[in-house]
């Protein structure tokens, strides 16, 4: 599973980290510093949760095929 | 505006008035949860303006300030005393008044002003909570606020008291015109000695400090230093963006727990909910009313916009929507993807959304920790009033001792 941020979308809420802080990144004002990262196992959730909970629509989970 | 302009389908206008409509300002969120109804109309209040009502499409009014300018960001046009950098500003313009703040409100900045904010907001709940009653607005709302910001601009603290009774003056004073205007000027000329002081210091003589103008003496836009007048009006805009605003954040969200004493009872027992909670009873009660001014006539939300048209985009339309968030008007503390447009969207998404939201943490968390339980207190009314910011004026509220 891989999260894709469009970083021309983020304006900094940080909803996101909130939710997964270890995944998504902020650069040193509190915008994303991520475009698009392979989810560490065990972070499937909380990837989901914080794409979800983004107010600009910025951020896309792209499941892995299944084989 | 008595007739719509000709370019308004006659059908798509509504008697409509968020700003003084007695029984909108009421209950101002069932008041928006009524206009719902069709995805766009037109209220022929304050000049005539548009009304967006689902949160696609303020989502993309706030993302589009190519097509919807924040030059003349309230309705009716406001007349501030001092230019509002950057609230009224376009891209590219508004990003370069926009990042030498960005620094002093980011997550982790924020985060660092935590124990302060906590003592500040402790030692005013220590002050009320032996007497079993209080105004609420009068003991925490406004002067924990106050108090934040005079600490961000390295003020002493004694300080907020005269901030907070020109701020409430000059914001809520209507019916005392001349007041509001002293109010204002007092507060301007405060501010004005204020960078007078900083600017002989200096930017060399800021070195590690963090405070407001400290940080803005340091910044460069365009290359070069920001001179007196842009200071004061970045200290000026904070001073007008910042206090009223988390007041009445404060004010709904203590009024909602007020009434619901169940509520209380989750985040006394669940002490680990309050920073899910805040961001639902933000989504509930988005309190701004920000506007856009239509660049080019253009075909949006299925209607013909002729430039020129003001839109208001109500945060509080745009987060509780049906089509949006799953039972939108009930409070969900532990809601899931809780994308609310409390804060708007798009470049002017508020810059001090990441403090405000941990005002209104602390403010949950040091009086639940010591009043656990209170209600609205009898026989008392609460007073609200209606606008660019939603807010209440009074909010008696009394517990057991």
């Amino acid at each position: 599973m891989r999260v894709q941020v469009d970083r021309s979308r983020c304006q900094g809420h940080a909803r996101c980290w909130a939710e997964a802080p270890d995944l998504y990144l902020l650069d040193d004002v509190g915008y994303s510093a991520v475009d698009d990262v392979e989810v560490p196992p065990g972070l499937e959730d909380a990837a989901r949760r914080g794409a979800a909970a983004c107010p600009e629509r910025a951020i896309a989970i792209v499941e892995a095929a299944v084989p | 505006m008595s007739t719509a302009p000709v370019h308004v389908d006659p059908t798509l206008v509504r008697a409509f008035d968020y700003h003084t409509d007695p029984e909108f300002v009421a209950d101002p969120f069932a008041g928006f949860d009524a206009a719902r109804g069709d995805r766009v109309f037109f209220s022929l209040a304050h000049g005539g303006y548009w009304v967006l009502t689902r949160a696609d499409d303020i989502r993309a009014a706030f993302q589009h300030p190519e097509l919807f300018s924040s030059h003349d960001f309230s309705i009716p046009t406001n007349v501030f005393p001092r230019t509002m950098r950057p609230l009224a500003l376009d891209p590219p313009e508004h990003g370069k008044y926009r990042q030498p703040l960005a620094p002093l409100f980011s997550p982790p900045s924020v985060a660092r002003r935590e124990p302060e904010l906590r003592e500040i907001c402790g030692g005013l709940v220590d002050a009320f909570a032996a007497d079993g009653r209080c105004e609420l607005l009068e003991a925490l709302a406004r002067p924990f606020p106050t108090t934040v910001f005079v600490a961000m601009l390295g003020l002493p603290l004694s300080e907020a008291r005269t901030f907070e009774q020109s701020n409430h003056v000059m914001l809520h004073a209507y019916d005392d015109p001349p007041a509001r205007k002293a109010a204002g000027a007092q507060i301007l000329a405060y501010l004005d000695d204020l960078v007078t002081r900083r600017e002989a210091l200096g930017a060399d003589g800021t070195d590690g400090t963090d405070d407001i103008l400290s940080v803005l003496l340091r910044a460069r836009v365009d290359g070069r230093r920001l001179d007196h007048d842009e200071l004061l009006d970045y200290a000026f805009m904070l001073f007008i963006a910042g206090l009223d605003t988390v007041t009445a954040m404060l004010s709904f969200t203590f009024q909602c727990l007020a009434e619901r004493p169940d509520l209380q009872r989750r985040l006394v027992e669940e002490p680990g909910l309050v920073p899910q909670a805040v961001e639902e009873l933000l989504r509930s009660h988005a309190i701004v009313n920000t506007a856009r001014v239509v660049t080019e006539d253009v075909t949006f939300a299925g209607v013909e916009m002729v430039a020129g048209d003001k839109v208001l985009l109500a945060t509080a339309l745009a987060s509780r929507d049906e089509e949006e968030f799953l039972a939108a008007t009930d409070i969900v503390l532990d809601r899931d993807a809780n994308r609310h447009l409390a804060f708007g969207a798009g470049p002017h998404r508020c810059i001090g959304s990441h403090l405000a939201r941990l005002e209104v943490r602390i403010a949950i968390e040091e009086l639940l920790r010591r009043i656990p339980s209170f209600r609205l207190a009898p026989g008392e009314s609460i007073v609200a009033h209606g606008g660019g910011v939603l807010g209440i004026d009074r909010l008696p509220i009394e517990w057991d001792v």
